[in-house]
């Protein structure tokens, strides 16, 4: 799973969201780090919804324009949670092979 | 609504118009508020990043990349399907010859005939193309189906000097290996089975192995009279009693052409129970195949006939050639036009349904 995936699925974790509010809350988790562009978003959403992982929830019209609201499903749940677990994993192990790298003779911090 | 972000729309619907049709279909509204809504209150131009964006993700959705709309997914599973079924008729085809002549020359003298080399290639490529078609393994599929429509090209330009007639006799055969192996070569990730069902691929992969073994049997079955001057005769069961071998051509009887028949349906009938826009994008694909087939005769008739009278036989003309390879292609074009264009029709009329039923009940609903 790519990036853009892992953080729309974040922040659809929490409760339905629109297109613009994933892109500010994607914005918000990732520290400012990750916006995403419409075009990614959308793409990452529509192959999300073919692999079952999200669902619309509700649709509104908000000034003449469609409004859609996503949320997590459970196949969704259970695949951010595998990836989550999986993404620990490796940053405790680079974290643990860091602190033993700043350890070593030499190779401390300046 | 602001001058500046009535220019910024029409600027984002110029991009969103890059997207395929289904795509802005399920998101261009959805879309369009959000960059609206990512917009500076005086924009007037889309940014640079996103602009790039855009064109990046549409591009990515016009060649079939992962989130495709689902017209570009019926295209690709149309192409899953149309990929295996030519193949599986290519290696049934050449089984089939096989198969007639290596018994039919056992019957005739106890000896097993060679099927000549330049055929070994072809049936390797097919069966390779066959085996991983029904997988995910996408560029190994192609590779076998490219290596095999390539090779049956190359056998008919190298006879085709001494022997023209027979190029344009199995053009068709040719048009259709060659789409094949285009067909897997952009069918991404899809596979047929995934658009037929697993039950009728199944039933009809099955089918094309019957078709395979028919001749085989036939041929073994046959019956061969041996006259005293060391002439023979061969004839399948209720098949012509063929004196010598027919020119090369295997025998066939009602061995060959009831079962085959059947099995000939029974595909008919998987295939027809795709879904109905598969099922249209399927047409469109076998169309130029089963056209040239139907036309070639009539229009080459002057060509076939006398060609193999002359020594050395008269080539094919220019213009020929043009029709030969441009016909196809502009039937292909045309089909998938107006499959594109029906659908699009369809879907037009259904929104107007939906918007006159909704505003009945809305009519009904409000107190008079």
């Amino acid at each position: 799973m790519g990036e853009p995936a892992f953080l729309i699925l974040t922040a659809l974790a929490g409760e339905p969201k629109h297109g613009y509010a994933v892109i500010e809350d994607v914005l918000d988790i990732s520290g400012g780090q990750v916006r995403l562009h419409t075009g990614t978003l959308y793409s990452v959403l529509d192959r999300l919804r073919e692999g079952g992982l999200i669902e619309v929830d509700r649709e509104e019209i908000v000034a003449s324009r469609l409004r859609r609201y996503y949320r997590l499903t459970g196949v969704g749940q259970e695949r951010l949670a595998a990836e989550t677990v999986r993404l620990r994993r490796n940053a405790d192990a680079a974290a643990a092979r860091l602190s033993g790298f700043a350890l070593r003779p030499g190779t401390g911090a300046a | 609504m602001s001058e500046h972000h009535e220019q910024l729309e029409r600027r984002y619907e110029r991009l969103l118009a890059l997207f395929p049709a289904a795509h802005r279909r399920e998101y261009e509204d959805e879309m369009m508020g959000v960059l609206l809504a990512g917009a500076a209150p005086q924009q007037r131009y889309p940014g640079l990043g996103e602009t790039a964006n855009l064109i990046r993700c549409a591009v990515w959705l016009r060649v079939g990349g992962r989130g495709a709309g689902s017209a570009d997914r019926y295209w690709a599973s149309a192409a899953a399907v149309f990929g295996l079924v030519v193949c599986l008729m290519m290696l049934t085809y050449r089984l089939g010859i096989m198969g007639a002549e290596v018994l039919g020359g056992w019957r005739i003298d106890g000896r097993l005939l060679i099927v000549p080399g330049q055929w070994w290639l072809a049936m390797a490529g097919w069966t390779v193309a066959v085996a991983f078609a029904f997988t995910r393994f996408r560029l190994v599929a192609a590779a076998g189906a490219w290596v095999a429509a390539l090779s049956e090209v190359a056998v008919e330009i190298i006879g085709y000097p001494s022997w023209p007639s027979h190029l344009v006799e199995v053009w068709w055969m040719l048009v259709l290996s060659v789409g094949a192996a285009f067909a897997l070569t952009v069918r991404g990730r899809t596979r047929p089975q995934g658009a037929l069902g697993v039950r009728r691929t199944v039933v009809m992969s099955s089918a094309f192995a019957v078709l395979a073994v028919l001749p085989a049997v036939d041929a073994s079955l046959a019956v061969v009279t041996r006259y005293g001057d060391g002439g023979f005769s061969i004839g399948a069961l209720g098949g012509y009693n063929a004196p010598g071998w027919l020119g090369g051509h295997h025998v066939s009887g009602v061995i060959t052409l009831v079962p085959g028949l059947i099995c000939a349906l029974v595909i008919l009938y998987c295939l027809l129970r795709a879904e109905a826009p598969v099922r249209r994008r399927l047409v469109a694909m076998f169309a130029p195949a089963l056209a040239l087939n139907l036309v070639v005769p009539p229009v080459f008739n002057g060509f076939l006939v006398s060609t193999q009278r002359f020594n050395p036989p008269v080539l094919l003309v220019p213009g020929q050639w043009v029709f030969l390879i441009v016909f196809p292609l502009v039937l292909f074009a045309v089909g998938a036009l107006l499959v594109v264009r029906g659908e699009r029709h369809a879907h037009l009329i259904e929104l107007g349904r939906a918007a006159e039923r909704e505003a009945r009940l809305k009519q009904a609903a409000t107190p008079s």
